[in-house]
């Protein structure tokens, strides 16, 4: 165990100094306005980590003279554990900071309690599902199971939170109008308040549901039932589809579809909690909105984010089919570089079109927006092409490295009202991630399509 | 028994559009096993279904006499196991990956490792993504052999080789085994190969144990008969018997000769013409082809 922790930190040694470093960075230089930072820091990283483990290694650490115990305590060690103990370690500093200068702004409490929850929530529960055994299912029965998997799903009790206030206790912090039906009828009250805090939340809750949810399967799928077609497909649907997953595991089966149900729940509310303010300006055009803007951007840009990679997947698992058809170069440059990209920014375009109508519907989003935060999902969101594999490069790299310069492109016309550190530390990250991001594309789509030109003319045309 | 490198008995593996077994399966020690079948057979899922990759339904599997789950790790030890499949990427380099797998293994041999490099013609420095698909399959050797295991599973090792890469991955086995003590379970569909390579044999087909034991027993076994009836007959319900091949009156069938089929298909009135004695791809195809 000790080895492969110390082999995957030492793999994944860059990540570090990023996901230690920046914030406290940040954090000591700004005003200390970083609340955000720990939560999009524990998504990322686990998510790093999961794909070098599940995808990459997985197998191979089966081969090893090792317990499955030991190597599911690792996995769950690495991936659930410590991201959120970094986190909680990050915005434990913070406070230090905090307490050190106390000019700045005191952060939300019930954010350091949410990697608190978390990373206490991770240490009592992923291990339940990584580790043991079968049998440890088959005996405590699916009452148990879905305790536990509550447990794991750590976003999960987030999210009922949220649901809770939401149709309980309205009034608290999501709306200051009451109730579920308040949101198509909230322009009655011409006030709406969008806590950007809650809501950026909210988001994280969702993302971290639906992404848990995705670990999870792949965990388990790697360690307890790891067949060959379990292997190949990478997907979840298809092994829950499996008869293996539905009779031998229904308490995880349930638990799955009851984190489907938490994600699609959020991301409903999240959707009603828009249309409802598209609607109360529609019908009132006096309502006034007091929106923290820079947290709908943060929250499209999470949604492209996680959009992305829902509809990149099934390309980087093709385009190595791709490449072995007999398509003309044109035909396979275009499958490569352009229908990815051409899915990517109707995406974009679609989630961008929401903008105008915002700022149509007399809010002030554009000045509003917050220099750290359009910066900061720039550079986090385009990390993740670095991970992914090389195929992966090819197929976000290009988007990314659009999205970095833009966001480079964005500090530089966002100056005046920009505060200095972000220009310092994430302009010059967002430069040169793009350059690099736009330096692998180039490279792999040049590489595959010398090696399809070899191809053809080796195998005469 | 403790006795056997591996023992595989009854094993069970259910899939939504796949079922493996029930499969008896025996390596003894110091055995060379050749586990063969067309492609699809479940000669994978059964190496898998060792290695703990997967859960198998039912069945027993003991290595060295140790449970392959309750003694996992220790069976594990004693084990080296090399496939294609197996992703070595994530560690970049050569040197990185040789030094992550040694700590796991107390036995394991830097000189003997550097010497398989050499003779390879691996690179201790090379960038694993870069290798060609046989040095990555020569590198997966290379990490099975270096602690000395005492039994091999090599998961279709020479699929893609060319005829240079195979000879060396051979000439490496036959070494590797040489003092008699290790076993080696190898899975292909390469029978010419095999046929020099190993001296027991199983045959698996549709996730079916066809047939298993010592190769040259099982050669000698069967035979292929040709021959012709003076009325219809039928020999496909006589056990030991595999037709290949009938036209009108005139059969060719592969019988068993261990329990006197073919005095049984005489006395249906079969008068045999030729008895010619099989090799083992002529044996693989008449009974995968039957089945």
């Amino acid at each position: 165990m000790k080895r492969i922790i110390q082999d995957t930190m030492h793999r994944f040694w860059w990540l570090w100094p990023i996901v230690f470093g920046i914030p406290l960075v940040v954090a000591a230089l700004d005003n200390g306005n970083t609340s955000q930072v720990a939560l999009l820091w524990i998504l990322f990283y686990s998510a790093f980590l999961s794909f070098g483990f599940i995808i990459a290694v997985s197998k191979t650490l089966l081969t090893l003279p090792l317990g499955r115990k030991q190597i599911g305590q690792s996995v769950w060690l690495l991936c659930a554990v410590l991201p959120p103990a970094l986190a909680t370690a990050d915005q434990a500093i913070l406070y230090l900071v905090r307490v050190w200068n106390p000019k700045l702004d005191l952060l939300p409490p019930h954010l350091f309690l949410i990697c608190l929850f978390l990373f206490v929530g991770s240490m009592g529960a992923v291990q339940m599902l990584c580790i043991f055994q079968m049998w440890f299912f088959k005996r405590t029965g699916i009452r148990r199971n879905i305790l536990f998997g509550m447990l794991h799903i750590a976003p999960m009790p987030l999210a009922i939170i949220f649901i809770v206030r939401f149709c309980v206790n309205p009034g608290d912090d999501l709306f200051n109008t009451p109730g579920l039906g308040r949101i198509l009828g909230a322009f009655g009250k011409r006030q709406f308040l969008f806590d950007g805090t809650n809501l950026t939340a909210l988001i994280a809750a969702a993302i971290f549901t639906f992404w848990s949810w995705i670990q999870r399967h792949q965990i388990l799928g790697a360690f307890f039932a790891l067949s060959k077609s379990d292997a190949d497909g990478f997907f979840f649907p298809r092994r829950i589809r499996t008869a293996e997953y539905s009779s031998r595991a229904a308490g995880r089966f349930l638990l799955c579809i009851m984190a489907a149900a938490a994600s699609v729940i959020t991301a409903a509310l999240l959707v009603l909690t828009f249309c409802g303010v598209a609607l109360g300006a529609f019908l009132d055009p006096n309502t006034e909105f007091v929106l923290e803007s820079e947290t709908l951007a943060f929250a499209l840009s999470m949604a492209v984010t996680m959009l992305l990679y829902i509809v990149s997947l099934p390309w980087i698992f093709s385009i190595r089919t791709l490449r072995a058809l007999p398509m003309t170069r044109f035909h396979l440059a275009f499958h490569i570089l352009f229908s990815p990209i051409v899915a990517q920014v109707v995406i974009m375009g679609l989630t961008c079109a929401i903008l105008p109508l915002v700022a149509f519907l007399h809010l002030d989003l554009a000045a509003s927006l917050t220099l750290e935060l359009k910066v900061f999902c720039f550079v986090l969101a385009g990390l993740a092409c670095f991970t992914l594999p090389r195929i992966g490069v090819v197929v976000g790299g290009l988007y990314w490295s659009v999205m970095f310069l833009g966001g480079a492109f964005l500090c530089a016309m966002d100056f005046s009202t920009a505060t200095l550190p972000w220009i310092a530390v994430a302009l010059p990250l967002a430069i040169v991630l793009g350059l690099v991001g736009i330096y692998r594309f180039i490279g792999s789509n040049y590489s595959a399509l010398r090696r399809y030109q070899e191809m053809v003319s080796v195998g005469g045309k | 028994m403790a006795n056997d490198a591996l023992s595989i008995c009854g094993l069970t593996k259910r899939y939504a559009k796949f079922a493996l077994g029930p499969v008896n399966l025996t390596v003894p020690q110091g055995a060379i096993y050749g586990l063969i079948g067309p492609n699809g057979a479940g000669k994978t899922t059964t190496i898998d279904m060792v290695m703990g990759m997967g859960l198998k339904d039912a069945g027993s599997i003991k290595i060295f006499g140790l449970d392959h789950i309750g003694q996992e790790a220790e069976a594990k030890m004693r084990i080296g196991y090399v496939s294609p499949d197996l992703p070595l990427t994530a560690w970049g380099r050569v040197r990185r990956l040789i030094n992550f797998f040694r700590g796991f293994y107390p036995n394991w041999e830097d000189a003997y490792c550097l010497d398989l490099l050499k003779r390879l013609n691996v690179g201790w420095d090379d960038k694993i993504a870069t290798l060609s698909f046989g040095a990555r399959i020569k590198l997966g050797l290379i990490l099975a052999l270096s602690h000395r295991p005492d039994l091999l599973l090599l998961d279709e090792p020479i699929v893609g080789l060319d005829p240079v890469s195979k000879q060396e991955v051979f000439t490496e086995l036959l070494e590797a085994v040489r003092d008699g003590k290790r076993s080696v379970l190898i899975s292909s569909h390469d029978l010419h190969d095999l046929e020099r390579f190993t001296d027991h044999i199983g045959i698996i087909h549709k996730g079916k144990m066809l047939l298993e034991g010592q190769t040259a027993e099982m050669v000698e076994r069967f035979c292929m008969v040709d021959g012709e009836t003076a009325q219809a007959a039928s020999f496909a319900d006589i056990s030991g018997v595999y037709v290949q091949q009938r036209d009108g009156n005139r059969w060719r069938m592969l019988v068993d000769r261990s329990n006197g089929t073919l005095e049984c298909v005489k006395a249906k009135g079969l008068t045999v013409l030729g008895k010619t004695p099989v090799t083992l791809e002529e044996l693989f195809i008449a009974l995968v082809k039957e089945d």
